[in-house]
């Protein structure tokens, strides 16, 4: 005799689309609630596979599956058995296709399951030589195409996605790759007025810059991005001297010359100055950052901190340079 | 003299054993009576000798016959040098006896082996000793004598291994030691030379794929006697540094930079030039060359580029070591490279340039290394240099 749940999960396959509609938006309701979701996940088992069909069938039940994949994902062995279920390719079908009107739940289901180093994998596409990174391009296409300054900004958790893949090697590798030149999209929205933007870039710049040592060419070779993301944030609020100025590239130049923003966020300026600290560690890195000025922009910046994490990161920063191998000029001078 | 019939009746070798005694001197000294150099070549070909030798043995057992060689053998090698060879014949017949006792046989291997040291035959020299440590593993001196070979031949490793199986039977032995120390040291030696060129070559290799990935062109080089035989090279993070050349073009005059990283920008570098601090150029009377008046060039379509199979001719440190390089420096004056001079333009280079990025520039091909000219701005050489009046010899 099935119980009332195991019916309501049956009724999620039902040949009448009625039944079908009023499953799930039970199960949504249901999702939402603390109670109902430890109820939902004692059948997971049994979940799992049709609400993922839902998730590519029509509008007025995608989205109430998808809403409910989002509360249910949260749960890390349900997100597991999902990503094993395929569920990766079916929230980037759906997101693709576009019909639902709900992409920033299918985004946020995708935070969810690319948790996992196999959720991770399963975005990246690891395993299929031909499509690797496939996945990804398009996410950071749809990233980049919006600022955050929407009302409604579909897909800010992209930055979380982000986070997540560039912490497995796989994904750092891709991302860093010259040939898709990735970073060139996603770096920029360093300055986007969407802080959750913010923090997932800078987080996953952090972890990007984790292999600094052997990625180095790389990475300099993103430097009118990189720089501007690895500094702009900890350049505090005050202007910047002629002087200064001319010693720094014009990618930092040009936004350092006019009056800006702040960043407040000290989560995202933690994060952005362990990523400078990785770079700076390595003396090739610090010799470029060097050349661009940056210790003359981390010293102003330094001097409008309060937050004491904060001024702690940048003091850590800032002690490489002051003890850069050659004393006063990392990296020794010419010939001649 | 007649030849006396071979082989005498056993029955009555008994009963005439003073007879025997007798005639064995005379055949003696019949032998010896031959001068030592008119001895054949091989006792079998003179049947005299052979059957000499077959009469004066005839009644021994092969060991007796086998010591037998083996002392003429050792008597040679007291002789002349030129007798060596006959000691190794010699030798070669106790062994072609075949007895049975190992150590017996170990032993003419072992002096055969010495014998063979003596001429350079260094190959037999070891299979006789090896066969002699197979034959008495005791038989310390066949140890040195075959690590003694090795190490003629170059094969260090064996010659330790021989040398350290001899110290197992005899510790104390300094000549064994002796030469367990000497080959290791050669096997040391071979080891840090081959490490060495493997690396070498993998980083040429790396070089070389660096460069394709940045699509830098490289041509024949220009300005030989400046560069000095300094060539670029990949480190660790994968970055290319590169020896670099200034040309003042008023003066012809020369400066070097010999690590210009790609990542660095030129300020970084004109700073240590002509920053402060730095001493004015000695030609400069004018005092033109000031930090902030300097500018630098670099001449798009100076030559056409090589092909990229010849680029590792072109980064021999030694330019001087093949006859391929020679190809490429004649290259450089060469028709196939020429470009025409209305394609050959100056190119300014900001400050905040990179020199990889001023390197991938399109139309830019390196001569060989880097080549960067340099004026002052509003100077006069400046203006004939951009008004063409100016171009590089």
């Amino acid at each position: 005799m099935p119980t009332e749940l195991e019916e309501l999960v049956d009724f999620l396959s039902s040949p009448r689309p009625e039944l079908r509609k009023g499953a799930v938006d039970i199960v949504q309701g249901l999702s939402g609630s603390d109670q109902g979701l430890h109820q939902l996940l004692s059948v997971s088992d049994k979940l799992l596979k049709p609400l993922l069909k839902l998730l590519v069938a029509s509008p007025n039940v995608s989205k109430p599956a998808a809403a409910a994949l989002v509360n249910l994902s949260q749960d890390p062995r349900f997100a597991e058995n999902a990503v094993k279920e395929n569920g990766v390719s079916r929230a980037m079908q759906g997101l693709v296709e576009k019909e639902g009107g709900h992409n920033d739940l299918l985004v946020m289901l995708l935070a969810n399951l690319t948790q996992t180093e196999e959720g991770a994998r399963s975005l990246l596409q690891v395993n299929d030589e031909a499509l690797q990174g496939l996945f990804l391009t398009k996410l950071i296409k749809e990233f980049a195409a919006t600022s955050g300054s929407e009302d409604d900004d579909v897909y800010e958790h992209v930055g979380t996605v982000l986070v997540n893949v560039s912490q497995v090697k796989e994904g750092r590798t891709i991302l860093l790759d010259p040939a898709r030149a990735l970073l060139k999209h996603v770096l920029p929205q360093i300055q986007s007025q969407n802080v959750r933007r913010r923090q997932g870039v800078a987080n996953a710049l952090r972890n990007c810059c984790f292999d600094a040592g052997s990625n180095m060419f790389s990475l300099l070779r993103l430097s009118d991005v990189l720089l501007p993301a690895l500094l702009l944030p900890l350049a505090g609020s005050k202007p910047f001297s002629k002087e200064d100025l001319e010693k720094m590239p014009p990618s930092l130049a040009g936004p350092l010359a006019k009056p800006r923003r702040p960043e407040l966020d000290s989560g995202v300026k933690v994060a952005v100055a362990e990523a400078l600290y990785l770079v700076a560690a390595i003396e090739a890195g610090r010799r470029a950052l060097w050349q661009a000025n940056a210790h003359r922009i981390l010293q102003v910046g330094y001097e409008d901190e309060e937050d004491a994490d904060v001024m702690l990161a940048y003091e850590k920063v800032g002690a490489l340079f002051v003890a850069g191998s050659e004393g006063d000029v990392p990296g020794t001078g010419s010939g001649g | 003299m007649e030849s006396p019939a071979p082989g005498k009746d056993p029955a009555n070798s008994k009963a005439s054993d003073s007879e025997a005694a007798n005639a064995l001197k005379q055949m003696e000294k019949m032998a010896l009576f031959m001068k030592p150099e008119d001895m054949p070549e091989d006792p079998s070909q003179n049947d005299d000798l052979a059957a000499i030798q077959a009469l004066i043995y005839d009644d021994q057992t092969p060991e007796e016959i086998a010591e037998n060689f083996k002392d003429q053998g050792n008597h040679a090698l007291t002789k002349h040098k030129r007798f060596i060879p006959d000691a190794v014949k010699f030798y070669t017949q106790a062994i072609d006896q075949k007895v049975e006792d190992p150590v017996r046989n170990s032993i003419y291997y072992a002096n055969r082996s010495h014998a063979n040291l003596l001429l350079g035959n260094y190959r037999r020299a070891l299979q006789d000793s090896q066969e002699a440590v197979r034959l008495n593993p005791d038989n310390i001196k066949a140890y040195f004598r075959a690590a003694k070979a090795a190490f003629n031949l170059g094969e260090y490793d064996e010659a330790v291994q021989q040398a350290m199986a001899g110290l197992e039977k005899d510790p104390e032995n300094e000549e064994l030691r002796k030469w367990k120390e000497k080959a290791e040291k050669e096997v040391a030696v071979t080891r840090a030379r081959r490490d060495r060129e493997a690396k070498a070559l993998a980083d040429s290799q790396r070089l070389a794929k660096a460069l394709v990935e940045r699509e830098v062109k490289v041509g024949p080089p220009a300005y030989k006697q400046q560069r000095g035989g300094k060539v670029p090279w990949i480190d660790e993070s994968n970055l290319i540094h590169w020896p670099v050349l200034f040309v003042y073009g008023e003066t012809m005059v020369t400066d070097f930079i010999e690590d210009f990283m790609e990542t660095d920008n030129f300020r970084f570098h004109l700073d240590d030039m002509f920053g402060d601090g730095a001493p004015p150029l000695a030609w400069d009377q004018r005092r033109e060359y000031t930090r902030d008046r300097v500018q630098l060039y670099y001449q798009e379509n100076a030559m056409k580029p090589l092909p990229q199979t010849r680029w590792p001719e072109v980064f021999l440190s030694d330019p001087g070591a093949t006859a391929a390089a020679e190809t490429v420096e004649d290259a450089a004056t060469s028709t196939s490279f020429v470009t025409h001079p209305e394609d050959r333009r100056w190119r300014r280079i900001e400050e905040q340039d990179t020199l990889g990025a001023i390197l991938a520039r399109p139309g830019h091909v390196i001569p060989g290394i880097p080549v960067f000219y340099v004026t002052s701005e509003n100077s006069s050489f400046a203006s004939r240099m951009s008004n063409g009046q100016w171009v590089p010899p």
